[in-house]
């Protein structure tokens, strides 16, 4: 039965091993360039001469400005469609096909029981798909790096899903989705259809659901003119008016879902009122001096609540998200030995 | 006159269920239905088939398109589940595991090969997948076919196709047989060739095979036993020689006027003819009838009869003609 699993994926398992090699000589050869780039750009001793932003921002200039150096970001764009890839040519017509085919009637009337064949054939697929996922995102992550570390940090959602260990978790999930569809839906161009809808729209909710994996850092900051982005003033008929400040919501190192202005009982607000005279007024905080109204915002009691998930967190946050969906793909697949013996 | 037996020389109930049948053993049936039904979606393709096949024997499995051949077969190879009623092969679930598995080759109805696979491929499949796999079979009978192992399924003709698909199920060396429709779409040529072959194979290896068809001649060539079905249902089943020396025709000319038929016979089915009357009984001695002519039925006869049965009818029913044109 080996045999056949083997005979029957094997073009796949071409294509797919050809695919990985080039990705894999691309990151290679793209991760040496950044570490010449980084060794050259004199990032590594800017603490000591204090010019780490100019370094840094020089740095990420470079990769941005050659397309040689902006490979490893390119890698990790085409990685978030592999899972579906592999989802859809390789998963979806495991069963679908046999059944579209007819050929399940030669397949499952040899010595060899229903369950056997899915186990062996799911394995290989399976495993194989899970490798290709594992070894991509192993590349993109290493070559990669460099930029990460620069830049705002893998945890934020545009990066976070095209790095570690969770394209394996969609491609489990994927590929055991697929296969179960393929029992229901018997075939195969409707099922990687319907595979890719349910992938996407499975990559979607993780990213919905991702920030509450883990509950949240909420930390109270001072009022500063560093972590203020946006300043409103709102002016009044009476001759008062109201402050609106918008806090920075891209900070390194942090993956900030929320950031509010609290008054002096942690309460969120709208907008700071302000008075027609006085330190905190239309007058003082005019939007040619605002920043210079900030102290007194501060005085008032009103501070920054920043909520967070902190960079140190991102392989928690890769174990769980993949947790979740190995569980769904472990679940997808006992539906999938349970119809298959039930298929008549 | 079982009543003549005394009693203590039967075993006790409790013990024949100790004493289970061996598969080899040839008392056991090859095919073994009871109240055997089939729905699809709301449609009944088989309702209460009750039926056994001895072993040993080449089945013909006859019926109209539509009779439910298939289904019933695919029951029997387990690809099917009953939805009531039991099927069991050598007195076990079909397909149920890997040994029964073996025990069983199965020839579907449009031969399913992989595309991409070839001839070799093919063999290889079955070699690798059944465990009683006989290579030197299965290398003899592609060299004698003529066929380019090298070849690639998608592209062999409908007689190829057959003959290959026949090979992977003979070379896995069952002791069942099972071809749906295997001669359907082959030329008149193609299907001598291929009822020879199997004929041939059926000689080397004495072995039970079922096939089914709607076309009368291509049983009568290879067949000792055949089953009739009719819209789901088993019109008759038995030894083919036992049911042709059963059956008679009762033929009456028109200016005769009417008669019954004498009582006693089991009318299977009548139909009027131009000028005459001819009705088709089931007697279990020969039968003599004033103002009936008695002839032998033909095969086609046999068959077309239990085919064109009104559904449901019972075969002991009494002397009634159901007449058709």
């Amino acid at each position: 039965m080996i045999w056949l699993a083997w005979r029957q994926f094997r073009a796949q398992a071409a294509v797919g091993a050809g695919t990985l090699l080039v990705v894999i000589v691309v990151g290679i050869t793209s991760r040496w360039r950044l570490d010449g780039l980084y060794a050259s750009s004199g990032i590594a001793h800017c603490a000591a001469r204090g010019d780490c932003a100019a370094k840094t921002s020089s740095f990420l200039n470079q990769v941005n400005g050659s397309l040689l150096n902006h490979l490893p970001l390119l890698l990790g764009t085409v990685l978030v469609a592999v899972p579906a890839v592999i989802s859809m040519f390789w998963g979806a017509p495991v069963i679908s096909s046999e059944l579209d085919t007819g050929t399940y009637r030669l397949a499952w009337t040899q010595s060899v029981t229903r369950s056997r064949w899915l186990s062996l054939k799911l394995g290989l697929v399976g495993f194989g798909g899970l490798g290709v996922a594992a070894a991509f995102s192993w590349t993109v992550t290493w070559s990669a790096d460099p930029i990460d570390q620069m830049s705002l940090g893998r945890i934020l959602p545009a990066t976070f899903s095209e790095r570690g260990i969770v394209p394996v978790g969609y491609a489990a999930f994927g590929v055991a989705f697929a296969v179960a569809a393929g029992t229901l839906i018997r075939r195969p161009i409707a099922t990687m259809g319907v595979t890719l809808a349910v992938l996407t729209a499975a990559e979607v909710v993780a990213r919905w659901i991702r920030p509450h994996l883990m509950s949240p850092v909420r930390t109270l900051l001072p009022i500063s003119p560093g972590d203020i982005s946006g300043i409103g003033i709102h002016m009044l008929r009476s001759g008062t008016g109201v402050l609106n400040l918008t806090g920075t919501v891209s900070t390194a190192g942090r993956w900030v879902l929320a950031n509010q202005i609290v008054n002096a009982a942690h309460q969120p607000v709208n907008g700071i009122p302000l008075s027609a005279t006085g330190p905190l007024s239309v007058q003082s905080c005019a939007l040619s001096r605002a920043l210079s109204c900030l102290p007194y915002v501060a005085q008032h009691g009103y501070q920054e609540l920043v909520t967070y998930q902190p960079a140190s967190r991102f392989w928690d946050l890769q174990v769980r998200e993949t947790a979740i969906f190995l569980g769904l793909a472990l679940a997808l697949t006992v539906f999938s030995f349970w119809r298959i013996r039930r298929l008549s | 006159m079982c009543k003549g037996l005394g009693a203590s020389k039967l075993p006790a109930v409790s013990d024949t269920s100790t004493v289970l049948p061996s598969t080899d053993d040839l008392t056991v049936p090859a095919v073994e239905a009871r109240e055997l039904s089939r729905r699809f979606g709301s449609r009944w393709a088989l309702t209460d088939c009750t039926l056994t096949i001895p072993p040993g024997r080449v089945t013909g499995l006859v019926g109209q398109n539509g009779a439910g051949k298939t289904t019933l077969l695919h029951l029997a190879v387990g690809l099917l589940r009953p939805t009531s009623g039991t099927i069991t092969v050598f007195g076990q679930r079909p397909g149920a595991r890997p040994s029964q598995l073996a025990k069983v080759g199965f020839v579907a109805q449009d031969r399913p090969l992989y595309a991409g696979l070839s001839v070799a491929d093919h063999l290889r499949l079955g070699a690798h997948l059944n465990p009683a796999w006989d290579a030197r079979l299965a290398t003899r009978r592609v060299e004698r076919l003529a066929l380019d192992p090298g070849q690639q399924a998608r592209s062999l003709s409908g007689g190829q196709r057959a003959q290959l698909a026949l090979t992977l199920a003979i070379s896995k060396r069952p002791q069942l047989l099972i071809l749906d429709e295997p001669v359907a779409s082959l030329d008149p040529l193609a299907r001598r060739d291929f009822l020879q072959d199997l004929a041939e194979a059926v000689a080397e290896h004495p072995l039970s095979v079922v096939l089914s068809s709607h076309l009368v001649a291509d049983l009568a060539s290879v067949c000792n036993y055949l089953i009739v079905l009719g819209t789901g249902q088993i019109r008759v089943a038995g030894d083919m020689s036992e049911l042709l020396a059963t059956h008679y025709i009762l033929t009456r000319s028109r200016r005769q006027g009417h008669a019954a038929v004498p009582a006693g016979l089991t009318v299977v089915h009548a139909w009027r003819l131009k000028n005459a009357t001819k009705v088709l009984v089931r007697a279990g001695e020969p039968v003599s009838a004033s103002g009936w002519r008695v002839s032998r039925p033909s095969l086609d006869d046999l068959v077309v009869s239990y085919m064109r049965q009104a559904p449901g009818r019972s075969r002991r029913d009494d002397n009634v003609l159901e007449e058709s044109q």
